[in-house]
């Protein structure tokens, strides 16, 4: 077998994990190994690991030094009793959540890695198994590097996304408290990453963690029947949704459209004034508002059309704090004047403002 | 010689006349109140806790509908249930609003509100509580006349002197009289008992000192500019008015200004609780010690008598309040004089002071006692469950079908129905031990681990919600901990490792990391906000006892005090034990060093230790009254119906056991047994009385707490979701459906389906509250308009792995087999013949066999046979 062949291979078996055993002498399938770490971690070019194993192979070079930049993750005894070591490798230019992580196996390593810290940063050498902590900068505190494992910020990985999802039911497992469903629409505001919605639209997405009395909703929703689901989270690789945990929704819903979902027209995005409307739910501090007239109008609106809202839904957020009485207190059918902005226009639901009345229809 | 004689005479008059004063005096002295106060002119003088205040409650004046209310009643409040001696007194000797005159008028004893009032000579909201000049109303009188004094302050050994600045009387009278009552009324509802708001607390002077989330003291000693409370109350900051809804009044907000003024005086903690009057009650005595009626109407006078722990003893009776536990058998009116009413056997419960007695009281169900002969019996527990069924005159029905024995033993310790193999392998065996090996391979079954351990989930409170949040709705970690902490368990039974580790691993975990040897998921749960919420959890869960009631007062039926209650919570008042109680962790180390009695068996003194380590070096004490005895009670009731102590979570002295040689003889086996869960299984299903038939005879039809039937029982229901669910199975997927822990209602479905309408409808609790009665086994009728019309039902009807398996399979035409097999699936036998014939003409005249079938199972599910277990 070629050794790029060899390497591509491993990258695929070690691309989550590689682990060291302890071991005396460095062998070939050691050196392999932690080639194969090497380019994962981007420290490496493949060109420059099948040369290296080259020169070892052939008797060229004795070097099996190999100095690697990571972090400490924290030792550990296993259910066989052996102390293991692990280190997460600091992969070049890569997102955060796919460097590749190396463990130490073998008592030996419990004193060798004794002096080091939960996150600290290191500088690990594959070929000896050892690992020294890295020298911070000048002005860097004496604890010295440490991990941060921030959220990425790209697209990909695991994302917030608290939102309404609107779809339709392609199956269900009541017991797990999953389902599957077609996505017609999801609505975007300041806690859902856009990129979700666009990874969505129109997919066949899962939905984990439906608890409780929400899967007697389920139980009650057809395959092919619309249903709108508040969800809390975003996984890309597995395509899955997760439940909210908090203003749970889960229910049988009217066929998408934006009308009827309380998306607003382009040409209201950007309003900021008082609008007067009917209220047809009340839940979750959101309000869904049936527009039946503009009150005032604020300086801020950047709306093109403000009448465009009139006879039409439009959902409205933020019913904490100060209105938090007050909206406890509304009923369906009340006709309130509320005050509303339009932050984002990207987003589908508008902020209450200071304004909210009940007042006569 | 003739006044030699004179004087003689008159020295043996004199003595005859001194032994006779002598002799009165002591009559009176031992004689009971009722006959020592019978005359006005009694010389002897009552004593503040033994005759007061008992009398007090038993008149109905501390209790929670008058004067023992939160709020009192006509501005006199007395402590609930009257264990408060200091207050009681402080209210009594107080001024009172009424124009009247004060409750206590030492100069015209006969002018005291506490006599007028009760007599109705004046105006009482409460009524005419008693008549002038009898023994009641005599005995108050005399003690206004002595003095009307209470009872000596024994100061506890628990507060440092030099610790605490010294009050003058006036100011505690001042905080007793006008600031207590006004923090009470006014700011305990946010800032008191349970409640924290604003990170506020106002219970104890450490507390207002520390102040809120602001971090300003509420107040200041001494400086009423400073004390943040004077700034609330007086409305001077807009930002910061209470109480919220209203003002104090001028003279209110004058007298907090005057108290704080005064250095704001505050009891010492250990005067603000119970306090041991010079006398401890030692034990409570009574007559006779077990009453046997014979015929309806017979009645038995009991005497109950007070012993102090000095060697005092009087008779108490007309002082003592008594409470009948079962009104059908016995009745029992307030001088103590119990009528039978009924037959069978319960308990009066005589309560005086601090002190309990359970009189045993019994009437035969027959007249044929005896009859068992117990000699025969192997297991101990058909020998103690055959000698109490001898007392009554029961006889025991007779031993239930092997198809009996089958679903129910199934049932109960694996939480599952037999398999239609199953059933038919079993009644065609012939060996005279296949119940026993059957017994035994059930408990080797993954399944014996997963129904117990969701049965050790519901006891220790292992509830998703609880785990994550605050939320009712649990959070997705929430579902993962709590199936953890099922898992956890479930190892912990399928290895069978002893009770006693299982309950150290959770008592001694590590709460700073995460499930491993230990299961730290207890300690951490959100709904454990303060010590006395994980204090009542332990107890609940470990000890099968409720504290709830004396965080408040004397518990009204058992021993516990508020002492015992603030003791045993201080245990759990430790930072490691909750990050959120950042005001004792604030504590410098050692400063935390507390010597607390350990629910009055021991005091531990404990300081930076866990102080969890004594706890549970107690309750693994062979002598610990509570820690096997609960668990060996919770089991038994799992397979009767009733516990030997029922509620199974309320030991008290007020709820003594059934059977209380049973429940000993079991609980001293199990803890020789190490502990050992499958022995106790094992011991108990083995037992004839286990194994006896639902079927009464005529002696023991109306029995349901002596074990001499089977107790027909609604199955729980992650059984009934299970059962459902296996009924309706494909053949080749039964075998799944039993032991996939992931899909089963008792494994971790468990977990997430708790708050579902079938979960609710059948009683599943949601493991919220510290109390076994959140199971609900009951029968109701939506449980039946469940079964017949609800969305999950049809579901598996219509998507019937068996039905599709039939209509795919040459099965159909055998029609007397499926009928067999829909019987075994569904209640576990084969039918007879005249139901073979039925079923039938039922799946004749359907449209298909499969529409046949489908009917067929759903009458079957909608059986009582179905749901119960029998």
């Amino acid at each position: 077998m070629k050794l790029t062949t060899l390497i591509a291979s491993l990258i695929v078996i070690f691309s989550s994990k590689t682990i060291f055993a302890e071991k005396k002498a460095i062998d070939l399938d050691a050196l392999r190994t932690k080639l194969t770490a090497a380019v994962k971690a981007g420290e490496l070019t493949r060109k420059e690991a099948v040369e290296k194993y080259n020169e070892v192979k052939s008797g060229k070079s004795s070097d099996s030094y190999m100095a690697l930049n990571g972090f400490f993750l924290g030792g550990k005894v296993d259910e066989d009793g052996q102390y293991q070591a692990s280190f997460i490798l600091a992969g070049k230019g890569q997102d955060k959540s796919k460097w590749p992580t190396v463990t130490f196996t073998g008592k030996s390593f419990e004193s060798r890695f004794s002096d080091l810290q939960k996150r600290d940063a290191v500088v690990i050498n594959l070929g000896d198994g050892t690992a020294t902590k890295a020298t911070g900068k000048k002005g860097e505190s004496k604890k010295g590097k440490q991990l941060v494992m921030s959220k990425s910020k790209g697209k990909g990985g695991n994302a917030n996304f608290y939102s309404i999802v609107i779809g339709r039911l392609k199956s269900k497992d009541i017991e797990l408290g999953e389902f599957t469903m077609e996505v017609d629409y999801a609505t975007l505001n300041r806690y859902s990453n856009s990129w979700v919605k666009d990874e969505i639209m129109g997919k066949i997405v899962k939905v984990t963690g439906v608890s409780g009395q929400f899967r007697d909703n389920l139980l009650l929703i057809k395959k092919g029947q619309t249903l709108k689901v508040r969800t809390g989270g975003y996984a890309s690789a597995s395509k899955t949704l997760s439940f909210a945990h908090k203003f749970n929704v889960l229910e049988r819903a009217v066929p998408f459209s934006p009308d009827a979902h309380g998306v607003p027209p382009e040409s209201f995005r950007g309003f900021g004034g008082v609008i007067k409307g009917k209220v047809l739910e009340a839940s979750g501090y959101e309000v869904l508002l049936l527009a039946e007239d503009i009150v005032s109008v604020e300086d801020s609106n950047k709306a093109s059309d403000t009448n465009s809202i009139k006879d039409k839904r439009v959902r409205i957020s933020g019913f904490f704090n100060d209105h938090a009485d007050k909206f406890n207190s509304l009923q369906t059918n009340d006709t309130i004047q509320v005050g509303i902005q339009h932050r984002n226009r990207v987003f589908d639901m508008f902020d209450v403002t200071d304004v909210l009345e009940i007042v006569e229809p | 010689m003739e006044n030699l004689g004179k004087i003689t005479c008159y020295t043996f008059l004199l003595c005859l006349l001194q032994m006779k004063i002598v002799s009165v005096a002591a009559i009176e002295e031992n004689s009971p109140p009722e006959i020592r106060f019978a005359e006005p002119d009694s010389k002897s003088i009552p004593d503040f806790q033994k005759h007061i205040v008992p009398l007090l409650g038993k008149l109905g004046c501390s209790s929670a509908k008058c004067h023992g209310s939160f709020q009192g009643a006509g501005d006199f409040r007395l402590s609930l249930f009257g264990f408060d001696f200091q207050r009681d007194h402080a209210a009594l000797i107080g001024e009172a609003s009424s124009k009247d005159g004060r409750r206590i008028n030492l100069a015209a004893p006969d002018r005291s509100l506490i006599l007028l009032k009760p007599t109705k000579q004046i105006k009482h909201r409460g009524g005419e509580i008693i008549e002038k000049d009898t023994w009641e109303y005599n005995l108050l009188h005399r003690w206004i006349q002595s003095g009307a004094t209470g009872i000596p302050i024994a100061k506890t050994d628990k507060v440092d002197p030099g610790s605490k600045p010294a009050f003058s009387k006036e100011g505690i009278q001042l905080f007793n009289d006008k600031i207590l009552p006004l923090l009470e009324n006014n700011c305990y509802e946010c800032h008191g008992h349970n409640q924290r708001k604003g990170d506020l607390q106002l219970k104890t002077r450490e507390d207002a000192l520390l102040g809120g989330e602001s971090g300003q003291a509420a107040i200041v000693p001494g400086d009423i500019n400073k004390s943040l409370l004077i700034e609330a109350v007086s409305h001077s900051n807009p930002d910061l008015q209470m109480p919220p809804e209203r003002m104090l009044e001028a003279r209110e907000i004058a007298d907090l200004e005057n108290w704080i003024a005064q250095g704001a005086p505050w009891p010492d903690p250990a005067d603000l609780v119970p306090i041991q009057s010079g006398k401890k009650l030692a034990r409570l005595l009574y007559e006779p010690k077990e009453i046997l009626f014979l015929d309806s109407g017979d009645t038995s006078q009991i005497r109950i008598t007070a012993e102090w722990e000095d060697g005092d003893r009087e008779d108490v009776t007309a002082l003592t309040r008594f409470r009948t536990n079962n009104d059908a058998v016995v009745l029992v009116d307030e001088l103590g004089i119990a009528t039978s009413n009924g037959k069978g056997d319960t308990h009066i419960v005589a309560l005086y002071d601090n002190g309990i007695a359970a009189i045993p009281v019994l009437r035969p169900i027959t007249d044929k006692r005896g009859q068992i002969d117990v000699t025969k019996y192997l297991n101990p527990i058909d020998k103690l469950v055959g000698e109490k069924l001898n007392k009554l005159g029961i006889s025991a029905s007779e031993r239930c079908s092997d198809t009996e024995f089958l679903r129910r033993v199934s049932i109960d310790l694996n939480g599952t129905l037999p398999s239609p193999d199953e059933v038919l392998s079993f009644i065609s065996d012939t060996s005279i031990d296949k119940r026993n090996n059957k017994i035994n391979e059930l408990l080797g079954r993954p399944s014996y681990a997963a129904w117990w351990a969701n049965k050790l989930c519901d006891f220790t409170g292992g509830n998703p919600a609880s785990i994550s949040s605050l939320l009712e709705v649990a959070t997705e970690n929430g579902y993962v901990k709590a199936t953890r902490w099922y898992d956890w368990i479930y190892e912990k039974i399928a290895t069978n490792r002893s009770y006693l580790e299982l309950v150290e691993g959770i008592m001694l975990s590590d709460v700073s990391r995460g499930v491993g040897e230990g299961m730290p998921y207890f300690w951490t749960r959100q709904s454990l906000e303060e010590p006395k919420d994980t204090a009542m959890s332990v107890a609940h869960s470990f000890l099968g006892i409720q504290l709830q009631c004396a965080e408040c007062h004397k518990h009204p039926f058992d021993q516990w005090t508020q002492n015992d209650f603030v003791d045993f919570s201080n245990f759990f008042d430790t930072p490691m034990l909750k990050k959120g109680r950042k005001r004792n962790a604030a504590n410098p180390s050692g400063a935390n060093k507390k010597e607390l009695s350990l629910l009055r068996s021991h005091t531990v003194t404990i300081g930076d230790n866990d102080p969890r380590k004594p706890v549970m070096d107690w309750l693994r004490k062979e002598d610990n009254p509570w820690f096997a005895r609960s668990f060996v009670n919770r089991v038994w009731a799992g397979y009767f119906n009733v516990g030997i102590v029922e509620p199974t979570d309320e030991f008290t002295p007020s709820n003594p056991p059934s059977n209380p040689e049973l429940l000993n003889w079991l609980t001293q086996s199990f803890v020789a047994s190490g502990y050992d869960m499958k022995w106790l299984h094992r011991q108990i299903v083995s037992s004839e009385t286990y194994q006896r038939s639902w079927r009464p005879n005529e002696t023991n039809r109306d029995d349901l707490r002596n074990y001499s039937r089977a107790i027909p029982r609604r199955i729980p229901a992650e059984v009934i979701y299970d059962a459902m669910k296996q009924a309706t199975a494909k053949s080749d997927q039964l075998e799944n459906v039993r032991t996939n822990l992931k899909r089963r209602g008792t494994g971790h479905l468990s977990m997430r389906m708790a708050g579902t309408h079938a979960m609710k409808v059948f009683g599943k609790p949601a493991r919220a509250i510290n109390c076994d009665c959140e199971r609900v086994n009951k029968p109701t009728l939506l449980q039946s308009i469940f079964l017949q019309n609800d969305p999950l039902v049809r579901m598996r009807l219509d998507s019937s792995g068996w039905i599709t398996e039939v209509s795919e399979s040459n099965k159909k035409n055998d029609v007397t087999e499926l009928i067999k097999d829909a019987w075994l699936r569904s209640v576990n036998r084969l039918p007879s013949q005249r139901e073979i014939s039925r079923a039938k003409d039922h799946l004749t005249n359907a449209s298909s066999t499969e529409d046949g079938l489908t009917d067929l199972l759903w009458a079957l599910m909608n059986t009582k046979e179905f749901i119960l277990n029998h």
